[in-house]
Protein backbone atom coordinates (compact mmCIF):
# COMPACT_ATOMS: atom_id res chain seq x y z
CA UNK A 1 0.00 0.00 0.00
CA UNK A 2 2.62 1.98 1.12
CA UNK A 3 4.76 1.40 -2.17
CA UNK A 4 1.38 2.36 -4.48
CA UNK A 5 1.52 6.05 -2.39
CA UNK A 6 5.72 5.91 -3.09
CA UNK A 7 4.90 5.71 -6.76
CA UNK A 8 2.68 8.30 -7.11
CA UNK A 9 5.11 10.71 -5.58
CA UNK A 10 7.65 9.76 -7.54
CA UNK A 11 5.30 10.92 -10.69
CA UNK A 12 4.14 13.74 -9.20
CA UNK A 13 7.56 14.73 -8.47
CA UNK A 14 8.48 14.12 -12.95
CA UNK A 15 4.99 15.82 -13.57
CA UNK A 16 4.04 12.30 -15.15
CA UNK A 17 0.31 11.76 -13.39
CA UNK A 18 -2.43 11.60 -15.04
CA UNK A 19 -5.63 13.38 -14.61
CA UNK A 20 -6.89 11.19 -12.93
CA UNK A 21 -4.33 9.76 -10.72
CA UNK A 22 -3.55 13.31 -9.67
CA UNK A 23 -6.87 13.72 -8.53
CA UNK A 24 -6.34 10.18 -6.43
CA UNK A 25 -2.87 11.81 -5.27
CA UNK A 26 -4.67 14.80 -4.01
CA UNK A 27 -6.62 12.82 -1.31
CA UNK A 28 -3.90 10.33 0.02
CA UNK A 29 -3.53 11.62 3.87
CA UNK A 30 0.14 12.80 2.96
CA UNK A 31 -0.40 15.06 0.40
CA UNK A 32 -0.65 18.05 2.39
CA UNK A 33 2.58 17.20 3.96
CA UNK A 34 4.39 16.65 0.93
CA UNK A 35 3.30 19.72 -0.70
CA UNK A 36 3.93 21.95 2.85
CA UNK A 37 7.45 20.40 2.45
CA UNK A 38 8.12 21.10 -0.96
CA UNK A 39 6.83 24.54 -0.23
CA UNK A 40 8.61 25.56 2.95
CA UNK A 41 11.89 23.57 1.61
CA UNK A 42 11.59 26.20 -1.55
CA UNK A 43 12.17 28.98 1.20
CA UNK A 44 15.38 28.25 2.53
CA UNK A 45 18.34 29.93 1.84
CA UNK A 46 22.07 29.28 2.35
CA UNK A 47 24.42 31.20 4.61
CA UNK A 48 25.31 34.66 2.27
CA UNK A 49 28.16 34.47 0.49
CA UNK A 50 30.01 38.05 -0.37
CA UNK A 51 31.02 37.15 -4.27
CA UNK A 52 33.40 40.61 -4.24
CA UNK A 53 35.12 39.79 -1.27
CA UNK A 54 36.14 36.06 -2.56
CA UNK A 55 37.07 37.59 -5.77
CA UNK A 56 39.18 39.98 -4.10
CA UNK A 57 41.36 36.95 -1.83
CA UNK A 58 41.63 35.20 -5.42
CA UNK A 59 43.64 38.11 -6.89
CA UNK A 60 45.63 38.65 -3.35
CA UNK A 61 46.54 34.91 -3.78
CA UNK A 62 47.32 35.56 -7.74
CA UNK A 63 49.74 38.41 -6.89
CA UNK A 64 51.92 36.82 -3.94
CA UNK A 65 55.42 36.66 -5.52
CA UNK A 66 56.14 33.16 -6.46
CA UNK A 67 59.81 31.97 -5.50
CA UNK A 68 59.05 29.91 -8.83
CA UNK A 69 58.99 33.07 -10.66
CA UNK A 70 62.14 34.39 -8.73
CA UNK A 71 64.31 31.48 -9.64
CA UNK A 72 63.25 31.47 -13.64
CA UNK A 73 64.18 35.50 -14.30
CA UNK A 74 67.01 36.08 -11.64
CA UNK A 75 70.30 36.15 -13.22
CA UNK A 76 72.55 39.11 -11.25
CA UNK A 77 70.33 38.59 -8.19
CA UNK A 78 72.50 37.75 -5.78
CA UNK A 79 72.24 33.85 -4.04
CA UNK A 80 71.53 34.86 -0.33
CA UNK A 81 69.28 37.38 -1.34
CA UNK A 82 67.12 34.26 -3.02
CA UNK A 83 68.00 32.11 -0.48
CA UNK A 84 65.99 34.16 1.89
CA UNK A 85 63.04 35.19 -0.34
CA UNK A 86 62.49 31.73 -0.88
CA UNK A 87 62.77 30.86 3.18
CA UNK A 88 60.52 34.11 3.21
CA UNK A 89 58.06 32.73 1.10
CA UNK A 90 57.88 29.38 2.27
CA UNK A 91 57.40 30.75 6.24
CA UNK A 92 53.53 30.87 6.03
CA UNK A 93 53.14 28.12 3.84
CA UNK A 94 52.01 24.93 4.77
CA UNK A 95 53.61 21.57 4.15
CA UNK A 96 50.25 18.84 3.09
CA UNK A 97 50.27 15.87 2.03
CA UNK A 98 47.04 14.05 1.02
CA UNK A 99 46.32 10.10 0.02
CA UNK A 100 44.05 8.35 -2.60
CA UNK A 101 41.55 5.92 -2.38
CA UNK A 102 43.19 2.67 -1.69
CA UNK A 103 46.07 4.66 -1.18
CA UNK A 104 49.25 4.64 1.54
CA UNK A 105 51.47 7.51 1.69
CA UNK A 106 54.66 7.37 3.33
CA UNK A 107 56.94 10.23 4.35
CA UNK A 108 59.24 11.72 6.98
CA UNK A 109 58.86 14.48 8.69
CA UNK A 110 62.10 17.11 8.67
CA UNK A 111 63.34 15.89 12.11
CA UNK A 112 63.12 11.96 10.70
CA UNK A 113 59.77 11.02 12.49
CA UNK A 114 58.06 9.05 10.21
CA UNK A 115 54.48 9.16 9.16
CA UNK A 116 52.03 6.69 7.07
CA UNK A 117 49.09 8.06 6.24
CA UNK A 118 45.96 5.86 5.54
CA UNK A 119 43.37 6.27 2.34
CA UNK A 120 41.75 9.23 2.16
CA UNK A 121 43.73 11.46 4.97
CA UNK A 122 45.36 14.23 4.77
CA UNK A 123 48.11 16.05 7.01
CA UNK A 124 49.54 19.23 6.79
CA UNK A 125 52.29 21.06 8.75
CA UNK A 126 55.00 23.85 8.76
CA UNK A 127 58.44 22.63 7.74
CA UNK A 128 59.95 25.78 8.94
CA UNK A 129 58.64 25.85 12.49
CA UNK A 130 59.17 22.22 12.97
CA UNK A 131 62.50 21.82 15.08
CA UNK A 132 60.73 24.68 17.26
CA UNK A 133 57.13 23.26 17.18
CA UNK A 134 56.29 19.80 16.12
CA UNK A 135 52.77 20.40 15.36
CA UNK A 136 50.83 19.17 12.57
CA UNK A 137 46.85 18.92 11.08
CA UNK A 138 45.82 15.31 10.49
CA UNK A 139 41.99 14.58 8.39
CA UNK A 140 41.55 10.65 8.21
CA UNK A 141 43.73 8.36 9.44
CA UNK A 142 48.06 8.10 10.07
CA UNK A 143 50.79 5.67 11.68
CA UNK A 144 53.20 8.03 13.37
CA UNK A 145 56.69 7.15 14.25
CA UNK A 146 57.97 10.15 16.51
CA UNK A 147 61.74 11.17 16.89
CA UNK A 148 62.10 11.83 20.57
CA UNK A 149 62.58 14.91 20.70
CA UNK A 150 60.10 18.20 21.45
CA UNK A 151 56.62 17.26 22.22
CA UNK A 152 54.81 16.05 19.20
CA UNK A 153 51.27 16.99 18.87
CA UNK A 154 48.88 15.94 16.45
CA UNK A 155 45.90 18.06 15.72
CA UNK A 156 42.68 17.24 14.56
CA UNK A 157 38.92 18.42 14.47
CA UNK A 158 38.09 15.80 17.14
CA UNK A 159 40.95 16.13 19.72
CA UNK A 160 44.55 16.74 20.13
CA UNK A 161 47.16 14.38 20.25
CA UNK A 162 50.31 14.91 21.91
CA UNK A 163 53.48 12.73 22.73
CA UNK A 164 57.24 12.89 23.70
CA UNK A 165 58.83 9.71 21.26
CA UNK A 166 57.01 6.92 20.45
CA UNK A 167 54.87 5.16 17.94
CA UNK A 168 50.80 5.59 17.80
CA UNK A 169 48.04 5.98 15.08
CA UNK A 170 45.21 8.64 15.22
CA UNK A 171 41.88 7.98 13.30
CA UNK A 172 39.67 11.46 13.08
CA UNK A 173 37.38 11.44 11.47
CA UNK A 174 33.89 13.12 11.83
CA UNK A 175 31.84 11.17 14.86
CA UNK A 176 34.82 8.32 14.99
CA UNK A 177 38.30 9.31 16.40
CA UNK A 178 40.31 6.93 17.78
CA UNK A 179 44.03 6.53 19.07
CA UNK A 180 46.18 3.45 19.81
CA UNK A 181 49.85 3.30 21.73
CA UNK A 182 52.24 1.38 19.84
CA UNK A 183 54.79 2.53 22.10
CA UNK A 184 55.95 5.39 24.28
CA UNK A 185 52.93 6.92 26.34
CA UNK A 186 50.69 9.00 24.51
CA UNK A 187 48.15 11.80 25.72
CA UNK A 188 44.80 12.43 24.22
CA UNK A 189 42.53 15.12 24.28
CA UNK A 190 39.08 14.22 23.09
CA UNK A 191 37.00 17.99 22.38
CA UNK A 192 33.75 16.64 22.12
CA UNK A 193 34.01 14.41 25.66
CA UNK A 194 36.21 16.92 26.87
CA UNK A 195 38.27 14.39 28.71
CA UNK A 196 41.85 13.91 28.88
CA UNK A 197 43.63 10.03 28.57
CA UNK A 198 46.86 9.15 28.84
CA UNK A 199 47.56 5.64 26.26
CA UNK A 200 50.43 3.14 27.30
CA UNK A 201 51.30 0.93 24.88
CA UNK A 202 48.46 -2.12 23.64
CA UNK A 203 45.91 0.53 24.96
CA UNK A 204 43.63 2.28 22.87
CA UNK A 205 40.76 4.89 23.05
CA UNK A 206 38.12 5.13 20.39
CA UNK A 207 34.92 7.52 20.47
CA UNK A 208 31.81 6.66 17.82
CA UNK A 209 29.36 9.13 17.74
CA UNK A 210 28.24 8.93 21.76
CA UNK A 211 30.09 5.64 22.34
CA UNK A 212 33.37 5.90 23.95
CA UNK A 213 35.21 2.53 24.61
CA UNK A 214 38.97 2.00 26.33
CA UNK A 215 40.44 -0.91 24.63
CA UNK A 216 43.77 -3.57 24.83
CA UNK A 217 44.56 -5.02 21.92
CA UNK A 218 47.87 -7.03 21.08
CA UNK A 219 49.03 -6.13 17.60
CA UNK A 220 52.60 -4.71 17.68
CA UNK A 221 52.00 -2.38 14.24
CA UNK A 222 49.04 -1.50 12.89
CA UNK A 223 47.06 -3.52 10.86
CA UNK A 224 46.42 -1.93 7.69
CA UNK A 225 50.31 -1.47 7.25
CA UNK A 226 49.97 -5.29 6.86
CA UNK A 227 47.02 -4.67 4.25
CA UNK A 228 44.40 -5.22 6.29
CA UNK A 229 41.84 -3.01 7.92
CA UNK A 230 40.13 -4.34 11.42
CA UNK A 231 37.22 -3.24 13.86
CA UNK A 232 36.81 -3.55 17.32
CA UNK A 233 32.85 -2.58 18.18
CA UNK A 234 32.38 -0.62 15.11
CA UNK A 235 28.81 0.65 13.62
CA UNK A 236 28.72 -0.85 10.30
CA UNK A 237 28.57 2.33 8.65
CA UNK A 238 31.67 3.46 9.47
CA UNK A 239 33.04 -0.15 8.45
CA UNK A 240 31.20 0.87 4.76
CA UNK A 241 32.96 4.48 4.78
CA UNK A 242 36.30 2.40 5.21
CA UNK A 243 35.87 -0.20 2.42
CA UNK A 244 34.41 3.11 0.23
CA UNK A 245 37.68 4.81 1.34
CA UNK A 246 39.84 1.35 0.63
CA UNK A 247 38.80 0.55 -3.08
CA UNK A 248 36.92 3.59 -4.33
CA UNK A 249 33.31 2.09 -4.52
CA UNK A 250 30.47 3.42 -3.39
CA UNK A 251 27.96 1.53 -0.91
CA UNK A 252 24.29 2.12 -1.50
CA UNK A 253 21.20 1.23 0.94
CA UNK A 254 18.47 2.15 2.70
CA UNK A 255 17.36 -1.04 5.05
CA UNK A 256 20.29 -1.89 7.03
CA UNK A 257 21.07 -1.18 10.79
CA UNK A 258 23.47 1.06 10.35
CA UNK A 259 24.22 0.60 14.02
CA UNK A 260 24.85 -2.74 14.18
CA UNK A 261 28.07 -3.18 15.45
CA UNK A 262 31.06 -5.33 13.91
CA UNK A 263 34.42 -6.35 15.03
CA UNK A 264 36.22 -7.95 12.62
CA UNK A 265 38.58 -7.48 9.84
CA UNK A 266 39.09 -7.06 5.79
CA UNK A 267 42.18 -7.28 3.48
CA UNK A 268 42.73 -4.17 1.53
CA UNK A 269 43.83 -6.06 -1.52
CA UNK A 270 40.89 -8.08 -2.60
CA UNK A 271 38.07 -6.18 -2.83
CA UNK A 272 35.32 -9.30 -3.65
CA UNK A 273 37.13 -11.25 -0.65
CA UNK A 274 36.83 -7.72 1.88
CA UNK A 275 33.10 -7.11 1.08
CA UNK A 276 31.73 -10.73 1.12
CA UNK A 277 33.51 -10.63 4.55
CA UNK A 278 31.77 -7.56 5.95
CA UNK A 279 28.70 -7.97 4.29
CA UNK A 280 28.66 -11.95 4.92
CA UNK A 281 28.77 -11.68 8.37
CA UNK A 282 26.03 -8.87 8.43
CA UNK A 283 23.88 -11.10 6.58
CA UNK A 284 23.18 -8.55 3.86
CA UNK A 285 23.10 -9.63 -0.02
CA UNK A 286 24.39 -7.34 -2.13
CA UNK A 287 25.22 -7.12 -6.47
CA UNK A 288 28.11 -4.89 -7.87
CA UNK A 289 27.73 -2.76 -10.38
CA UNK A 290 31.30 -1.41 -12.00
CA UNK A 291 32.38 0.69 -8.54
CA UNK A 292 28.63 0.43 -7.01
CA UNK A 293 27.54 -2.29 -4.03
CA UNK A 294 23.91 -2.02 -3.90
CA UNK A 295 22.58 -3.94 -1.03
CA UNK A 296 19.64 -5.66 -1.24
CA UNK A 297 16.33 -5.40 1.47
CA UNK B 1 38.27 29.08 -35.28
CA UNK B 2 38.17 31.45 -33.12
CA UNK B 3 36.89 29.81 -30.39
CA UNK B 4 40.09 27.67 -30.18
CA UNK B 5 41.79 30.69 -29.24
CA UNK B 6 39.70 31.83 -27.10
CA UNK B 7 40.76 31.28 -23.15
CA UNK B 8 39.86 32.40 -19.97
CA UNK B 9 43.13 33.51 -19.01
CA UNK B 10 42.35 37.37 -19.28
CA UNK B 11 41.23 38.98 -16.00
CA UNK B 12 38.14 40.43 -17.06
CA UNK B 13 37.38 37.35 -19.03
CA UNK B 14 37.91 35.09 -15.97
CA UNK B 15 36.17 37.50 -13.47
CA UNK B 16 32.99 37.64 -15.26
CA UNK B 17 33.28 33.41 -14.81
CA UNK B 18 33.66 34.02 -11.31
CA UNK B 19 30.85 36.40 -10.98
CA UNK B 20 28.53 33.75 -13.03
CA UNK B 21 29.15 30.75 -10.97
CA UNK B 22 31.31 30.99 -7.73
CA UNK B 23 27.49 31.55 -5.55
CA UNK B 24 26.12 28.50 -7.52
CA UNK B 25 29.02 26.56 -6.82
CA UNK B 26 29.63 27.62 -3.29
CA UNK B 27 25.82 26.78 -2.40
CA UNK B 28 25.81 23.35 -3.95
CA UNK B 29 28.90 22.28 -1.78
CA UNK B 30 27.72 24.08 1.48
CA UNK B 31 24.50 21.86 0.45
CA UNK B 32 26.24 18.67 0.44
CA UNK B 33 28.73 19.76 3.30
CA UNK B 34 27.77 22.09 5.44
CA UNK B 35 30.36 24.15 6.77
CA UNK B 36 30.98 27.30 5.33
CA UNK B 37 34.63 28.31 5.68
CA UNK B 38 36.26 25.06 4.71
CA UNK B 39 33.48 25.41 1.21
CA UNK B 40 34.17 28.81 0.77
CA UNK B 41 37.76 27.77 0.71
CA UNK B 42 37.24 24.97 -1.53
CA UNK B 43 35.66 27.28 -3.83
CA UNK B 44 38.71 29.81 -3.64
CA UNK B 45 40.93 27.03 -4.27
CA UNK B 46 39.01 25.32 -7.29
CA UNK B 47 38.92 28.75 -9.29
CA UNK B 48 42.67 29.33 -8.17
CA UNK B 49 43.40 25.88 -10.13
CA UNK B 50 40.95 26.93 -12.81
CA UNK B 51 42.62 30.07 -12.98
CA UNK B 52 46.42 27.65 -13.53
CA UNK B 53 44.91 26.23 -16.32
CA UNK B 54 43.42 28.71 -17.99
CA UNK B 55 44.67 27.66 -21.47
CA UNK B 56 42.99 24.03 -21.05
CA UNK B 57 39.80 24.92 -20.82
CA UNK B 58 37.16 27.91 -22.66
CA UNK B 59 34.83 29.86 -21.76
CA UNK B 60 32.09 27.61 -22.50
CA UNK B 61 34.04 24.50 -20.66
CA UNK B 62 34.94 26.28 -18.10
CA UNK B 63 31.90 25.92 -15.38
CA UNK B 64 31.92 22.46 -15.49
CA UNK B 65 35.30 22.13 -15.28
CA UNK B 66 35.65 24.51 -12.29
CA UNK B 67 32.80 22.17 -10.96
CA UNK B 68 34.95 19.03 -11.64
CA UNK B 69 37.93 20.55 -9.77
CA UNK B 70 36.09 21.44 -6.54
CA UNK B 71 33.94 18.19 -6.55
CA UNK B 72 37.32 16.00 -6.57
CA UNK B 73 39.04 18.71 -4.20
CA UNK B 74 35.71 18.33 -1.64
CA UNK B 75 36.22 14.51 -1.40
CA UNK B 76 39.46 14.37 -0.13
CA UNK B 77 39.31 18.25 1.53
CA UNK B 78 35.43 18.25 3.15
CA UNK B 79 33.40 16.23 5.79
CA UNK B 80 30.04 16.49 6.57
CA UNK B 81 29.20 19.15 8.35
CA UNK B 82 25.70 20.58 9.64
CA UNK B 83 24.14 22.63 7.01
CA UNK B 84 22.40 25.11 8.74
CA UNK B 85 19.40 26.97 6.62
CA UNK B 86 17.81 30.00 7.11
CA UNK B 87 14.34 31.15 6.47
CA UNK B 88 14.02 33.90 4.35
CA UNK B 89 12.70 37.04 5.85
CA UNK B 90 9.12 36.37 5.03
CA UNK B 91 6.53 39.68 4.50
CA UNK B 92 4.17 39.87 6.66
CA UNK B 93 1.15 39.51 4.66
CA UNK B 94 -2.83 38.73 5.68
CA UNK B 95 -4.17 35.22 4.06
CA UNK B 96 -6.46 34.91 1.85
CA UNK B 97 -9.21 34.80 4.47
CA UNK B 98 -8.14 38.32 5.76
CA UNK B 99 -7.43 37.45 8.93
CA UNK B 100 -4.13 38.20 10.31
CA UNK B 101 -2.17 34.78 11.35
CA UNK B 102 -2.80 33.80 15.11
CA UNK B 103 0.14 33.31 17.60
CA UNK B 104 -0.19 29.56 17.57
CA UNK B 105 -0.54 29.27 13.68
CA UNK B 106 3.31 31.18 13.56
CA UNK B 107 4.40 28.72 16.37
CA UNK B 108 3.42 25.89 14.48
CA UNK B 109 4.94 27.20 10.95
CA UNK B 110 8.04 27.69 13.54
CA UNK B 111 8.22 24.07 14.66
CA UNK B 112 7.65 23.06 11.23
CA UNK B 113 10.63 24.78 10.17
CA UNK B 114 12.41 23.24 12.59
CA UNK B 115 11.83 19.64 12.16
CA UNK B 116 12.29 20.52 8.60
CA UNK B 117 15.78 21.41 8.95
CA UNK B 118 16.32 18.81 11.58
CA UNK B 119 14.92 16.04 8.28
CA UNK B 120 17.02 17.44 5.91
CA UNK B 121 20.50 17.34 7.93
CA UNK B 122 19.14 13.54 8.15
CA UNK B 123 19.79 13.16 4.48
CA UNK B 124 23.09 11.61 2.76
CA UNK B 125 24.99 14.31 1.23
CA UNK B 126 23.69 13.32 -2.28
CA UNK B 127 20.20 13.49 -1.17
CA UNK B 128 21.12 16.84 0.23
CA UNK B 129 22.80 18.49 -2.55
CA UNK B 130 20.32 17.09 -4.75
CA UNK B 131 16.98 17.98 -3.07
CA UNK B 132 18.16 21.36 -2.34
CA UNK B 133 19.75 22.64 -5.64
CA UNK B 134 16.02 21.73 -6.79
CA UNK B 135 14.33 23.67 -3.95
CA UNK B 136 16.56 26.62 -3.18
CA UNK B 137 18.35 26.91 -5.95
CA UNK B 138 15.31 26.05 -8.68
CA UNK B 139 17.57 24.19 -10.63
CA UNK B 140 16.36 21.00 -13.20
CA UNK B 141 16.85 17.92 -12.87
CA UNK B 142 18.86 18.14 -16.12
CA UNK B 143 20.76 20.85 -14.49
CA UNK B 144 21.76 19.32 -11.82
CA UNK B 145 22.77 15.96 -14.02
CA UNK B 146 25.09 17.73 -15.38
CA UNK B 147 26.34 19.81 -12.01
CA UNK B 148 27.28 16.69 -10.94
CA UNK B 149 28.23 14.37 -13.70
CA UNK B 150 25.44 11.79 -13.59
CA UNK B 151 22.41 10.72 -15.38
CA UNK B 152 19.04 12.41 -14.81
CA UNK B 153 17.20 9.42 -13.75
CA UNK B 154 19.84 9.06 -11.00
CA UNK B 155 18.82 12.60 -9.82
CA UNK B 156 15.10 11.65 -10.24
CA UNK B 157 15.50 8.77 -7.87
CA UNK B 158 17.62 10.71 -5.50
CA UNK B 159 15.28 13.47 -5.25
CA UNK B 160 12.33 11.06 -4.59
CA UNK B 161 13.89 9.36 -2.17
CA UNK B 162 14.93 12.67 -0.26
CA UNK B 163 11.48 13.04 -0.35
CA UNK B 164 10.26 9.74 1.65
CA UNK B 165 12.47 10.68 3.76
CA UNK B 166 11.78 13.81 4.88
CA UNK B 167 8.07 12.69 4.78
CA UNK B 168 8.65 10.47 7.29
CA UNK B 169 11.32 11.74 9.22
CA UNK B 170 8.49 14.60 10.27
CA UNK B 171 6.23 12.15 10.61
CA UNK B 172 7.59 9.79 13.27
CA UNK B 173 8.74 13.39 14.72
CA UNK B 174 6.57 13.91 17.69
Amino acid sequence: MNNENNILVTKWLNNTLTEAELKQFKTTEDYDLLVRIMDSSAKLQAPEYDVAFAYQKIIAQKNKPKSKKWWQYSVAASVVLLIGFFAYANLFSNTTYTSDFGEQLVFNLPDGSKVTLNSKSSISFNEQDWDTNRTLKLKGEAFFDVQKGKTFTVQTQQGNVSVLGTEFIVKATPRFFKVACYEGKVKVEDFIANTTQFLTPTKAYQHIEKEIVAYHFKEVTPQWLNNTTAFKSVPLKYVFKSLEKQYNISIESNNYDTSMLFTGSFPNNNKNVALQTVLKSANLQYKIQENRVILQD
Amino acid sequence: MSDLKENICKETTFQLLFKKNAALLRNYLYYKYGNATDVDDVVQEAFIKLWDNCHKTTPKTAKSYVFKIAINLSTSILRHNTVKLKHQKEVKYLNNHSTPESPEFILEEKEFRVKLENAISSLTDRQREVFLLNRIEKKTYREIAELSGVSVKAIEKLMSKALFKLRDQIKNMP
